[in-house]
């Protein structure tokens, strides 16, 4: 059995409910557009091997649930991500106000290198934008955030705004700024791994990882 | 030699399959009209809890949502309901909580388990340690559940518990004890136990949530195909997985799939598998030299008591047991872990006689056993004081109190390993494979070398067998298309004995008498009949292709000419349409050959109009 790609990055798709985080993962994955996806429980999965530098790369996306009573379990898929999406939608002001909440929790759980992209998304439904291209642009900017408007229904910048986070891991690899540790994700130093290994009492741990 | 008369073997098995799927078929629609039921009670109070959910977040921020986020529509429910049924990974997660009134209880399941009552105490007990302990932490182990189907037939689902023990104030007993378990149709012991193993503490963070965030992510797996390797999400981990080639008993051995380092592991990804999971070196750490009558016992079908102090220990070893014999299967009952509430347990200790006890292993922890199954033939006890659970707690008093200290002492708290057996070793340990073992402290080295030894020990146990097989098999040029498909001779168990008795060689018994001695009982035993079984249907399917070919090949026209009988042709027709039948009944056959066998039925019936006879199909 051999993997036809190099490097794996996790990455994970965050923010409020409807905004379209699934859709972008679809369209991303599948150049499919659903309109009517139904609802995430907790978090779904899709994967696509990308090309950086003519290295191959499978990007890992977890997507997960906007829904606030799966808020807690999601959390714990941050850990080890290498890139984060934070999505609003650009007609509802509501998610764009609540995007210093998702960036906290962000920040929290995942590691100092964790390159965040900040997605405007719905960018079709120009009239009824609700937060202009500035004012999010301003927001990046101030929490050093890359930004992009994207549609995840026509597939406008859809493609740039998962290919140019993986430039940017890719480069932060090469650089060295980040570790390379099995199973522990991206873990530098300050990663604490709660939910790893179950613990097993006063027993020897049972040696089935492989 | 003994031929089957009458019938040919195609048709016979043709028969059985056709028989089976019938009974198949029936218990997938009642199963699909259950679900469906269920499915329908289920999104019910889904789409009020989302409902609900959306209402609430409306309030919270006074807009309209753009999108009709929280519309479950009937269609889509379907559309789940058929991906459901096409990927049985898993069934179930249950959640069994200790309750101070009614004892262990199952809490909580999702999707919702409609189980009978007895089935569902057998599993709430299957899915406790029955031998209390003060000790604090968490067990990782599996067992199987046995279920009646409405039709009488039993079948066995898997199960995988992590099992919680800790001090908790809060709780009137003082500790919490609760297992989350994971149930399948699937032996995957290696896969499951990872599962359990992350999903267990997230559980025990999350709640009730987390294991329909688990079920949901197992869910949109891959469709499970055997042979296959998969990349399996679960939780933010990515398991790597081999599934076996055969489907039964436990797929223990999956040779193809080599330890391998990535380049560059960026995430949690983890490569499982059930050959790794169970370490035979540790299992019997205490009595290496005994693995080789273990393998025998195992083999010929000798029912086996193995008695441990913890869950985890007894599954591990009853499992390791049974793989021992890769990559023959195992097809005795054997159970990783058994209660005393076992609805089989009755069946078992009503067994007093020793040669009515059936190929058997179980598993227990309850020295109670001791007792109950003390005319068992075979009693191996693993495990050493330093795995022990802590001092037992007073049976419950429910039981029968006749466990006396003597037999507690004398049988387990002294810790000893050992096996207590009257069964006589035809083979030697390999003094090569036991000097290696002792010269490394590498556990996984010696569990590799241990598992490739048994490996190939059990391969050379088969070679006379598989030679005496291939030399039933007809020639190949006996194919014709005018004729039935050739026969399988059948397998002539005193013929057998005669041909490895004329030849000198000895395989793994150094006496010759003693190795015939060997094969006998072997034929004996219910892991032949599972492999000629497998062999005949193997082979079958194998002369299948053959003769498909040949008639796929032939030139039907031209062959009609050079014979110029309408009778010869008749009889053609028959034997092509006999074989349609086999082929759209047994062998799922695609349609593009299908179709080539009607289009040479089409020109047959031309060829019999021209000739002015009608054929009789």
């Amino acid at each position: 059995m051999s993997f036809p790609y190099e490097y794996i990055f996790k990455y994970i798709i965050i923010g409020d409910m409807g905004v379209g985080k699934s859709c972008l993962l679809h369209q991303f994955t599948e150049n499919k557009f659903v309109p009517d996806s139904p609802h995430t429980i907790g978090v779904e999965f899709g994967t696509r091997i990308v090309d950086v530098n003519n290295k191959k790369i499978k990007l890992q996306i977890w997507d997960t649930a906007g829904q606030e009573r799966f808020r807690a379990v999601t959390r714990s898929y941050y850990r080890g991500a290498a890139g984060a999406l934070l999505v609003y939608d650009i007609t509802r002001r509501i998610t764009y106000n609540h995007l210093t909440t998702w960036l906290t929790d962000a920040r929290n759980l995942t590691n100092p290198n964790t390159v965040i992209m900040l997605i405007g998304n719905k960018k079709d439904l120009e009239g009824q934008r609700d937060v202009t291209y500035e004012e999010a642009s301003a927001f990046a900017k101030q929490n050093g955030l890359i930004f992009v408007e994207s549609s995840a229904k026509t597939g406008e910048n859809v493609e740039e705004a998962f290919l140019r986070t993986a430039k940017l891991i890719f480069q932060s690899v090469q650089e060295g700024n980040v570790d390379l540790i099995p199973d522990g994700g991206i873990t530098k130093s300050n990663a604490t791994n709660t939910n790893n290994t179950p613990n097993l009492g006063q027993e020897k741990k049972s040696d089935c990882a492989c | 030699m003994d031929i089957i008369e009458g019938l040919d073997p195609l048709s016979i098995i043709a028969k059985e399959e056709e028989d089976k799927k019938q009974q198949i078929l029936l218990l997938q629609k009642q199963e699909e009209q259950q679900q469906q039921e269920k499915r329908r009670n289920d999104s019910k109070t889904k789409h009020k809890e989302l409902e609900e959910e959306e209402k609430k977040l409306e309030s919270l921020t006074k807009l309209h949502l753009h999108q009709n986020a929280g519309n479950i529509t009937n269609s889509g429910d379907t559309l789940e309901l058929k991906q459901h049924m096409r990927n049985k990974w898993m069934n179930h997660f249950c959640v069994i909580n200790f309750d101070l009134e009614i004892g262990q209880i199952l809490d909580y399941s999702f999707p919702n388990a409609t189980l009978k009552d007895e089935e569902s105490t057998n599993l709430c007990f299957l899915s406790f340690p029955d031998s209390n302990s003060h000790l604090q932490g968490d067990i990782i182990y599996s067992f199987k559940l046995k279920q009646t189907l409405s039709n009488g037939s039993t079948t066995f689902q898997y199960g995988y518990v992590f099992f919680r023990q800790e001090k908790d104030a809060s709780i009137s007993r003082g500790y919490l004890q609760k297992s989350v378990v994971l149930l399948s149709d699937e032996s995957f012991v290696g896969l499951f136990k990872k599962v359990i193993e992350i999903v267990g503490p997230l559980y025990f963070d999350h709640g009730n949530t987390l294991l329909e965030v688990a079920y949901q992510n197992i869910l949109s797996w891959p469709e499970l195909k055997l042979g296959q390797t998969y990349e399996l999400p679960i939780l933010g981990y990515i398991l790597t997985f081999h599934v076996p080639h055969t489907r039964g008993t436990p797929h223990i051995i999956d040779p193809s799939i080599k330890q391998h380092t990535f380049s560059t592991p960026w995430t949690e990804m983890k490569l499982v598998s059930n050959l790794k999971s169970i370490d035979l070196h540790n299992c019997f750490k205490g009595f290496t030299s005994k693995l080789w009558m273990l393998w025998e016992m195992v083999l010929l079908g000798q029912p086996i008591l193995v008695i441990s102090q913890t869950p985890p220990m007894c599954s591990d070893s009853v499992l390791a047991l049974v793989s021992l014999i890769s990559p023959l299967r195992y097809c005795g009952d054997y159970r990783p872990y058994f209660t005393i509430h076992d609805t089989d347990f009755h069946k078992y200790t009503s067994l007093q006689s020793n040669n009515q006890i059936p190929t058997s292993i179980i598993g227990v922890t309850n020295p109670f056993f001791l007792k109950a199954f003390g005319h068992w033939p075979n009693i191996l006890t693993v495990g050493n004081a330093s795995s022990r659970l802590g001092s037992f707690k007073k049976i419950r008093s429910s039981l029968p109190n006749i466990m006396s200290r003597d037999l507690l002492s004398k049988h387990v708290l002294d810790n000893k390993e050992k096996l207590v057996s009257d069964y006589k070793p035809f083979t030697v340990p390999d003094k090569n494979v036991l000097k290696k073992i002792s010269e490394t402290v590498d556990d996984t080295v010696n569990n590799e070398l241990l598992r490739t030894h048994f490996l190939q020990l059990t391969h050379t146990f088969l070679i006379p067998l598989e030679r005496y097989f291939s030399s039933l098999m007809p020639l190949a040029k006996t194919i014709s298309i005018f004729q039935r498909p050739p026969r399988l001779k059948s397998f002539d168990k005193e013929e057998f004995i005669n041909r490895i008795s004329e030849s000198d060689e000895k395989l793994i018994v150094d006496s010759k008498s003693k190795e015939i001695e060997m094969y006998k009982l072997f034929l004996d035993s219910v892991n032949f009949k599972q492999w000629l079984d497998d062999k005949r249907a193997e082979a079958i399917k194998h002369l299948n292709i053959l003769y498909r070919k040949a008639i796929l090949e032939a030139d039907i026209l031209s062959l009609l000419k050079s014979k110029n009988s309408s009778s010869t042709a008749t009889d053609l027709y028959k034997r092509i349409e006999d074989q349609l039948i086999l082929e759209e009944n047994l062998f799922q056959t695609s349609d593009e050959i299908k179709q080539k066998f009607k289009s040479h039925l089409l020109i047959i019936k031309e060829y019999l109009a021209v000739n002015k006879t009608t054929p009789s199909p």
